[in-house]
């Protein structure tokens, strides 16, 4: 079944790759509707998939390399499936984000937006570490080229070698460690590899190798410049599959390799990880307070979101392992949600800079309305799903550790102090600000962008048992490592 | 077979060597006849082409895998017989580039260019299938003294004389090191034949603790002398020179065929000398200095072909360190990189030669590709992917190359090596994407027009675009066969 995703993913991008320039028209309109089909092929994933079973679903494997023992093994379980669903759902929404502002080689574009829905397929699919590796990075290729050739302003060629070799160095500290557990084990298969003990120390080498990658992916404090810059200078849709889903791959990293292979290690570093998350959430949360630039605050927002996920995800409790996964997933929605947002705004003035909005809630009544309630999400009022994630990672880390409990919650306050400051500045700041001189409020095709978005984030608020009952298996399986 | 005299059996492994050298000498005799013909130079090119793809049949129809000849002078076995067959490939499409990017340049003035790579060509496929000293250090000063040559060919322009002096003097220098060195084995020993190298070896690791010094410093010196040929460092100051002096098509052929010749060559002999750690772990220390200068010295260059020259000694740091490790792991995986950075190399060869502006003239500066994606957009993609490949990002072609070396140090547990060279391997990936950044999106909007590529290099540019990305689904193939080269260096005749 995930080989029909990835099959039918490259006939598109084949298809694309084929079709001339001057169909524009029809290259957009092909593009929305396959991306479509590949979000309900994922869905289907989800409708045949078991919950009440702990093996890894729709399990395909074939050699790939006899003479070194690799295989191309592709399984999902809960961990998985909800970001694969999350990435296929993202992808039309960039695509029609992107109709009609992007015009400088639309259909590179396209091509480009196909290709890492690709590699985000195969990534959360495949269970094997150097598979897993090599996609993890080439990921780069289309996100560098992204970043630098439709995004905005001149700092984007800075931006786009931030994030490239930061990742980069990260990335390859992994492979060493990838290297040195394939030589210990013999094999790369995750399923082999899940039975294989390490030695204390050469557990502590490896999560440490792991964690140069996933930290600069999620981004932990010091490596998070590159993070800001990237989210600013990136288009719109790049910014929403920056992150959406990017981010997330850090976090699924640790919760598919770093915990389970390594649980000495990871109990060892629960210190530093909760030292740094706790860090990160207080330091990003009052940088956000002084920014100027819509983008930056999301950024940062999005900094501190994450590193709450990783608070979470270290706490091992059960509470505090599904807050973190479903924070990871509302946080998906939510920030891709404030990426759109700002993307319409910026599609209509062309700046990002708070100083030039005031009143603009005079008119943009619905845009206005639809922002609120996302800047409500983005500090996880209750009835959104940033709640429930919230709320058990704080009751989760609560258990362990209270200090930090108590200050991950100050971290709350912050989100709300700089959300609902600049939702102030923007929207309500007394008369219409006379930089602006059209007045547009949101079309049929931004609505309807939005709508999806809302209305998962009020489900999943209202009734987040739909996620929780695929993977309450998947996490109670992975504490019984420790 | 007509003939029946007692050397029969010892040609019979140079059947196909024979024919090219005796074909090579009919063509420069009708060159010179000729010579006053307009369009001698395509129909020397055209001959050499032929003449070098009737090698490459004969060869491939000689029954002469697992053979050696005039006692043991020169040997054939699966390892030679592949490397030998890759490089007729290798040669075939470089000398179809470097004719069609001749055509209309006037800078190609004589016909003896093609003849000259022609015989340089013979005396590499002579030499990795040499088994002595002696036979090595001739076919070795056969190819160089042709390299001088072809490096200073332009004669006219002043870089173009200044590299070949430069090459000429150093590479002489290095062969005298060599050649010294091959006398004091033989002086000591009487060894000139790798066969007697082995069980003296052999011998001495079971007698000795080690070697005496004496022997160490007089292999260390044979090993610099092929060391200063492939470019690592220290000896490496000549390469960014000379690369950047030689005419183009020079560049082209001298950054790739002696290295694969010569790695393998290296390979082979490291292979023999494996019961010694001591030369493992001297080539280890020049691994990682070629490295370290090659992502250095690359950072600050803004011409083509010095970048080319600092690249190219990069990855002969890889080279040498996938063989430091001395396990069968890294040899595989250093034999596995010299075929994969040739292919790439020929890829960027490739694109090169086939951007010319419209007074036919090729580029010299690195600016010259900014925005090559509003002139040519499906070559500028081609050759993005190609310097992100040469950076080493999967999935493509080059990242697979780092992957086998790192991972075969990590076998053998050479971590601070690991790292380092993990660090390395991300500086030296900055200047790769620093020309993707000039070709996609750099912020003068200037562009300089780029004629259309002819249509055999664009099918070569094709071929290897297509080994490039899809490498990785018939990955195997390649490592089989390298595993099968390496497996038959076990078996001595």
């Amino acid at each position: 079944m995930i080989l029909n995703l990835i099959v039918l993913n490259i006939i598109i991008i084949l298809i694309l790759l084929l079709i001339p320039n001057k169909f524009l028209k029809f290259i957009r309109l092909f593009s929305l509707i396959s991306s479509f089909i590949l979000f309900i092929l994922s869905l289907s994933l989800w409708v045949f998939f078991n919950n009440n079973s702990t093996n890894f679903q729709f399990y395909t494997k074939f050699d790939w390399l006899d003479s070194f023992n690799l295989t191309f093994a592709f399984g999902l379980d809960g961990l998985s499936l909800f970001f694969l669903i999350l990435s296929t759902f993202l992808i039309p929404l960039c695509i029609l984000v992107s109709y009609y502002s992007v015009t400088y080689r639309l259909k590179e574009f396209l091509i480009l937006l196909f290709c890492i829905e690709l590699f985000l397929i195969i990534i959360f699919s495949i269970l094997d570490l150097i598979l897993f590796y090599i996609f993890f990075e080439a990921i780069l290729i289309p996100m560098f080229l992204l970043i630098g050739v439709w995004g905005s302003r001149r700092e984007r060629i800075y931006a786009a070698y931030q994030f490239f070799f930061y990742t980069l160095v990260g990335s390859l500290f992994m492979l060493v460690g990838v290297l040195i557990l394939y030589s210990h084990v013999g094999t790369t298969d995750y399923l082999i590899i899940l039975n294989s003990s390490f030695s204390e120390i050469r557990q502590i080498f490896l999560w440490l190798a792991f964690f140069a990658s996933f930290a600069v992916k999620i981004p932990m404090l010091p490596f998070h410049i590159w993070l800001p810059q990237a989210h600013v200078e990136a288009p719109t849709a790049g910014s929403v599959i920056l992150a959406g889903i990017l981010l997330k791959l850090g976090g699924y990293g640790f919760l598919r390799f770093s915990i389970p292979m390594f649980p000495f290690a990871s109990k060892f570093f629960i210190p530093l990880i909760f030292t740094m998350s706790l860090v990160a959430i207080v330091y990003a949360s009052l940088t956000t307070i002084r920014q100027i630039d819509l983008k930056r605050i999301i950024a940062y927002s999005s900094v501190a979101h994450m590193n709450y996920i990783t608070l979470g995800m270290f706490s091992f409790n059960l509470t505090g392992l599904e807050g973190a996964y479903f924070l990871m997933l509302s946080h998906g929605l939510v920030s891709s949600a404030l990426f759109l947002g700002i993307g319409c705004v910026y599609d209509r003035y062309k700046t990002r800079i708070i100083r030039y909005y005031g009143g603009l809630a005079q008119i943009m009544p619905l845009f206005a309305f639809v922002f609120l309630f996302l800047t409500f999400s983005n500090i996880s009022f209750p009835l959104t799903s940033g709640f429930v994630g919230e709320i058990l990672i704080i009751v989760g880390v609560f258990e362990i550790n209270k200090f930090a409990a108590i200050i991950a919650s100050i971290g709350t306050v912050f989100g709300a102090v700089y959300s609902i400051w600049v939702y102030n500045r923007i929207f309500f700041n007394g008369p219409l600000s006379k930089y602006i001189q059209k007045y547009s409020d949101m079309n049929r095709r931004e609505f309807y962008i939005f709508l999806p978005l809302i209305i998962l984030i009020i489900y999943f608020g209202v009734y987040p048992n739909i996620i929780f009952e695929s993977i309450h298996l998947t996490f109670i399986n992975m504490l019984n490592y420790f | 077979m007509l003939t029946f005299n007692i050397f029969y059996l010892n040609l019979l492994l140079f059947f196909a060597e024979n024919y090219l050298f005796t074909i090579l000498l009919f063509i420069l005799c009708f060159s010179v006849i000729f010579k006053n013909n307009n369009k001698i130079l395509e129909i020397t090119f055209g001959l050499i082409f032929l003449s070098l793809i009737l090698t490459l049949l004969l060869y491939v129809n000689t029954d002469c895998i697992a053979f050696s000849s005039f006692i043991n002078l020169f040997i054939s076995n699966l390892y030679i017989y592949n490397l030998k067959i890759f490089f007729l490939i290798l040669s075939l499409c470089f000398i179809s580039l470097i004719y069609l990017q001749q055509i209309h340049n006037e800078y190609l003035h004589s016909f003896e260019y093609p003849v000259l790579i022609g015989y340089a060509i013979l005396s590499l496929l002579i030499l990795i299938s040499s088994n002595d000293f002696l036979a090595f250090y001739l076919t070795l000063e056969l190819q160089s003294l042709i390299l001088y040559i072809l490096a200073s060919y332009n004669y006219y322009r002043n870089y173009s004389a200044e590299s070949g002096m430069k090459y000429f003097i150093l590479g002489a220098v290095s062969s005298g090191i060599l050649l010294f060195g091959i006398s004091i084995i033989y002086g000591l020993t009487g060894i000139t034949n790798f066969n007697d190298l082995v069980l003296l070896n052999f011998y001495f690791s079971l007698f000795f603790e080690s070697y005496q010094v004496s022997i160490v410093a007089a292999i260390f010196m044979v090993l610099i002398g092929i060391l200063f040929k492939l470019g690592a460092a220290p000896f490496h100051l000549w390469v960014p020179d000379v690369y950047e002096g030689a005419p183009l098509r020079t560049t082209a052929f001298f950054a790739v065929m002696p290295k694969v010749i010569l790695g393998g060559f290296l390979i082979r002999l490291l292979f023999l000398l494996a019961h010694h750690s001591i030369f493992f772990e001297l080539l280890t220390i020049f691994g990682v200095f070629s490295v370290i200068f090659g992502s250095f010295g690359a950072l600050a260059q803004m011409k083509l072909k010095r970048l080319v020259a600092f690249s190219a000694i990069n990855h002969v740091g890889f080279i040498i360190l996938g063989v430091s490790c001395g396990t069968f792991t890294g040899f595989f995986s250093s034999l596995s990189y010299l075929f994969i950075y040739s292919l790439l190399s020929l890829n960027f060869f490739a694109i090169i030669f086939t951007l010319k502006n419209q007074k036919n003239i090729v580029i010299t500066k690195i600016n010259t590709l900014i925005n090559l994606v509003k002139s040519n957009n499906i070559l500028a993609f081609i050759f993005a992917l190609l310097l992100f490949s040469m950076a080493g990002i999967p999935p493509l072609l080059g990242f697979y190359s780092k992957l086998l070396v790192l991972f075969s140090l990590s076998y053998s547990y050479n971590l601070v090596i690991l790292i380092t060279l993990v660090i390395l391997s991300s500086i030296s990936s900055f200047y790769y994407i620093r020309l993707i950044k000039l070709i996609f999106f750099d912020l003068n909007k200037n562009y300089v027009f780029f004629n259309v590529p002819s249509k055999i290099t664009s099918y070569i540019i094709s071929i290897l675009l297509s080994i490039n990305l899809f490498f990785f689904i018939g990955a195997d193939l390649l490592f089989l066969e390298v595993n099968n080269m390496v497996l038959s260096l076990y078996i001595y005749i």
